[in-house]
Formats: structure tokens, sequence, C-alpha cells
């Protein structure tokens, strides 16, 4: 008897198929569209990235977040501040404020965390309703930062490396590239030491302390990792929009999150980017059902968290696991049919 | 040879319940050391007592002669105390491999950091081989957890723990709900443990295995030690005999 079944080189169809399929849209999305449906787009391609910083802290560490939306707002505003006249900052380096930015927003996620991780499960959630619900007063009434009501406008446009990123296909290569870096680190992230220490903190405390995992540590820096991510996405949005305004930073838009990564699939980084393009550009598509959008969200919701709490993802990952049993079963029969 | 754990008049209550009264004992490397008694008798929180999931409200505990009572559970694991439970507490949805590389990352105690750019380890393969060997069962790395029966899944936390290289292992039942054949497996592979040095503190209600396997046994009662002593010695105990195990003429 063999003791270890040596684990085969198995071949990832799955990878390859979504690599394909990002390198496909890549290339056809900005011939195919232009103007106010790439606008669209882009952002659910930004939302995308925002997910991702969910599946982190949500999938991998069983914590539900909605401080995101507000490291999202603060982001956003940071660059905003730097990058416009209004603190009376000229010509400030915009790649220099994107850094500041994502800097800024981890260091501010990291002292938020090392708060707010000493809660457990519904307390840390009903904290960052709190925390969104501050940020949102202060963003929408505190005009020397925010702007107030009229939010900051008269944001430059980014600059990388001598590169102007104005018109919408330029923006949209931009958040592919960006899509696809958070995307690769999300995945590394799963495979490393935080990684299993985040999936043992979600299913057992009690076990991950036995298995020398720190657990406060451990979701504070993954509270920081949704901060940097989300600092990030605000900068970029900043950059993108040209302005930035109080009403994107609500608890509205972080439910609108929680439910991009819902249909998308907790633990799945290609699904919460299905996710966060679903919510985002059906809304655009299915115009004359606009006011029962939110309806049929919330069904949908509802539906998959009780049959398919793995979300579209979770479906069709085990459509293809049965798809390759049936293969495997199939070509078994025909072997041994072969045999005298 | 010095004791790889010590424990000095632990006390812990639960509100008014005494769930450790006055606990001193110590192990020796290599030792299998039983810790039986009957149901409530305060055996599974000694075992969280040494682990640190609980903090005990007085007394003393010493891992190669340094003392632990004041660090947290994580710091306790990585300096040599392995812990496995009634019911295995493994990755859900995740493949053997990942579960066992828990394992290791407690014994390479490796940064956040560091891990993210390392290359994927499997140093531990010829480790496991070993232990699959006598663990009587063969696996595939790369198959859903879900895919082991609950028996293999114990054996495989007992294995995990070992992949993290401790210096004593808290076994918790480790035969409970295991057909016969897969608990004599899980004791074999304890035998194994104890023949690399390591020591194993393990409690168990199945007597033919506690004593066909250990060489020293606590017995508790309502939290206190009521014997101490060689499998013989303890079965002999007139106080063990009515406390726990039962007269000879009660069967």
């Amino acid at each position: 008897m063999k003791l270890i079944q040596k684990p085969l080189r198995r071949f990832r169809v799955s990878t390859l198929l979504l690599f394909a399929l990002v390198l496909l849209c890549a290339v056809l999305v900005p011939q195919l569209f232009s103007g106010y449906t790439l606008k669209v787009i882009n952002l659910s391609l930004l939302y995308g990235i925002m997910v991702l910083s969910t599946v982190i802290v949500l999938g991998m560490g069983g914590q539900m977040s909605m401080a995101n939306v507000a490291m999202f707002g603060l982001g956003a505003y940071v660059t905003a501040n730097l990058c416009s006249s209004h603190m009376g900052i000229k010509n400030f380096n915009t790649l220099l404020a994107l850094v500041i930015s994502v800097v800024g927003v981890g260091l501010v996620s990291f002292l938020l965390g090392l708060l707010l991780e000493r809660l457990d499960g519904t307390f840390f959630t009903f904290a960052t309703i709190g925390v969104v619900q501050v940020c949102a007063a202060f963003f929408s009434q505190y005009r020397p930062l925010f702007g107030g009501p009229d939010g900051i406008s008269g944001v430059a446009k980014l600059e990388l490396f001598g590169f102007k990123v104005e018109d919408y296909k330029s923006w949209f290569y931009v958040l592919v590239f960006f899509l696809l870096v958070v995307g690769a680190f999300t995945a590394r992230l799963k495979k490393t030491k935080f990684g299993r220490s985040l999936f043992c903190i979600r299913d057992n405390k009690t076990a991950a302390v036995t298995l020398g995992v720190n657990v406060f540590m451990t979701r504070v820096y993954a509270f920081t990792i949704q901060g940097i991510i989300c600092g990030l996405c605000g900068a970029l949005y900043a950059f993108m929009n040209g302005y930035v305004g109080s009403t994107m930073f609500t608890f509205t838009k972080a439910t609108d999150m929680m439910m991009m990564t819902m249909i998308g699939g907790l633990n799945s980084i290609a699904g919460s980017v299905f996710g966060s393009f679903v919510v985002t550009v059906l809304p655009e598509t299915l115009r004359s059902l606009q006011s029962y959008l939110r309806l049929i969200f919330g069904v949908i919701v509802v539906l998959l968290m009780i049959f398919m709490p793995t979300g579209l993802a979770g479906l069709a990952s085990s459509t293809a696991e049965k798809a390759g049993r049936r293969l495997r079963k199939a070509k078994e029969k025909k072997s041994e049919a072969r045999q005298p | 040879m010095k004791p790889v754990l010590e424990l000095e008049h632990i006390n812990k209550a639960f509100g008014g319940v005494i769930a450790a009264s006055d606990v001193t004992f110590s192990v020796m490397p290599g030792e299998i050391h039983g810790l039986i008694g009957p149901n409530g008798a305060g055996k599974t929180t000694m075992m969280n007592i040494i682990s640190g999931i609980y903090k005990a409200d007085s007394g003393k505990i010493f891992l190669s002669g340094k003392s632990i009572a004041e660090m947290p559970a994580h710091r306790r694991s990585v300096m040599g105390i392995g812990r496995t439970f009634q019911s295995p507490r493994l990755l859900k949805g995740a493949n053997i491999r990942d579960n066992l590389l828990v394992g290791t990352d407690v014994a390479q105690d490796m940064g956040y950091a560091k891990s993210f750019f390392s290359r994927r380890d499997r140093a531990f393969e010829k480790e496991l081989e070993e232990y699959m060997e006598i663990a009587g069962f063969s696996i595939d790395l790369e198959d859903d957890i879900s895919k082991l029966t609950f028996g293999q899944r114990k054996i495989l936390e007992i294995i995990r723990s070992l992949l993290a290289n401790p210096k004593i292992m808290l076994v918790d039942e480790p035969a409970a709900g295991l057909n016969e054949n897969e608990g004599e497996n899980a004791m074999a592979l304890l035998r194994l443990v104890a023949s690399k040095g390591i020591a194993v503190l393990f409690i168990e209600h199945a007597m033919h295995l506690v004593m066909n396997t250990c060489h020293q046994i606590e017995v508790l009662n309502f939290g206190k030690i009521i014997a101490s002593g060689t499998p013989q010695e303890v079965s002999n105990n007139k106080e063990v005999i009515a406390a726990y195990l039962g007269r000879a003429d009660d069967d």
C-alpha cells in the first residue's frame, strides 16, 4: 500500500481559464465599450479591488468589517486634499499622493485595528458600523478637510511615470493592473502562514492559539491590509472621478460591498470581482427595473445564503468538480471496457 | 534527566466549582503520562491551563525549567506545547496539505512577511511518511480535509501537532470515536512520539489503552489528584477503584 499518494501535478484549468478570460476582457472591453459604459465598468473594477479586502477580513478571517467604506473615503479625501486647490497645495506629485494615501490609511487602520480587534463577532461588526457613521458625519459636515456637503472638486489627473491617466480607456488598463496585483497578492496570502492563521482563527479561535497564532495581532494585520487596499481604491477613485463627495462613503455603500462579496462568494477572488460587476453594472443595464433593484439584490442574497452560502463562485467550483468527477468516471469505465 | 513539564500547586475555580485543587505533578521527556478520572474531574481543564487557554488562579508551570504561567497560549505553543482536542479542530474547506502546514508553521516560527516570500514547504513530507506508516491509511495531500473519516481526522490532528516539533503533546481522548483498529494506531503513534523523546500527557477513558500505553498515571477527582504512579500502582489503589475504576466484583 502506498502510504502517501503523491499529489498529482493537477492541471489547473480553472486558473488558466480565469487568466485567459481576464486577458480577453482586457483586450476586448475597451474596444467594445466607451463613454459612460466604460466608466461604469471601471467603477466595478475599482469595487472589485475593494471587495478583495473583504475576502481577506471576512472570507479568510471570519470577521465582518464594514469599515472598508470609511477607509475608502479617507483614501479619497487624502488624495483630494493633496492634489486639488482645496488646501492650497499646488502641483503635488500625484504618484506620491497615491502612496501617502495608501500608507496614511494603512496607519489609521492599524491604530483602529488595535482598538476594534479587542471586540469579537457581532460587537466588532457594530463597532465598524460606528466607524462608518462617524466618518460619514465628518465627511459631510467638516468643511476644512472634507469640503462638507460640497465635497472636493478639481482633483488633478493621475500621472504614472510621465503618462497622464485621463480617459476611461487608460483608467480601464490601470484598474485591471491594480486588480491583478491585489488579486495575486490575496491569492498568495491564502497560501502563506498569515492566510492559514486567519483560517485557523475563522474556524476555531481556541485551536488557533494552541497552534501558535496570535489571534489579536493577526486580526489587526488583516484589518490593516483591508485599510491599505481600500485606501488605494479611495486614491484611485479620487483621481478617476476628479471629485470626491461624501455620498460615496455611507453605510449604504458598505452594504453594497457586502452584497458584492456575498453574491460572488466569501472566499473567492474571482467571485468577488464577479459580484462587484453584477452589483455595479446590472443596475445600469436594467434601468427600467431601477426601483426594484435593491429588492432583487436583497432576495438574491437571502436565497444565496440559504441555498448557496459559498456564493456564485462556490456554485461554479462545485459544478466544475462534479463535471471533473463524471469525466474521471467515464474514463475509468472506458479503460475497464478496453481490458479483456 | 529534568522534567519537561512541571506543575506546582495549580488551583482553578469557576465560580464555586473547583476545577483544579493544589495539582502538582511533572512529566519527563519521552514519557507517556496518563490523566484519568471520572467525567467532570477537571482533566480537560488541566490541559487548558497547561496550554494557556485558561489562566490558573494560582500555582506555577514550568516548561523545560522555564516559567510559562504568565505566557500567552500562542507563545506556549511555539515554546513546545502541542495540543489536540476531543473533536478534531482542523481547517474546514482546506486541503490536507494546508492543514498539516499549520503544524510546520509552529515549528518554523517564521514571521508573516518572511513566510509571504518563502517557497512552498515540502520538507515535512518525509517526516509525514514515517507517521503515515503507523497511521494506517493513505492520503492525497491535495484532497479536501472533508474526504477523511472522523478517525482519520483525529489521527491527522495528532500528526499536525507532531509536525509542530513539540516538547510535550497534550492529547485529549485520542481514541474516542475511533474504531478498535484506529484506536490502536493512534496509540502506536503516541508510542512513536515518546520514542523520539517527546513527552505525552493524554486523557483517555478506554482503560485498556491507558494501562497498556502509559508509563505514569495521574488520577483526578473533583480537581484533586487522588493517586499517581505506574499503571499497576494506580489500578490497585483503593481510592481510585472507589472513585473511578470500580471494584473487581462490580464487573
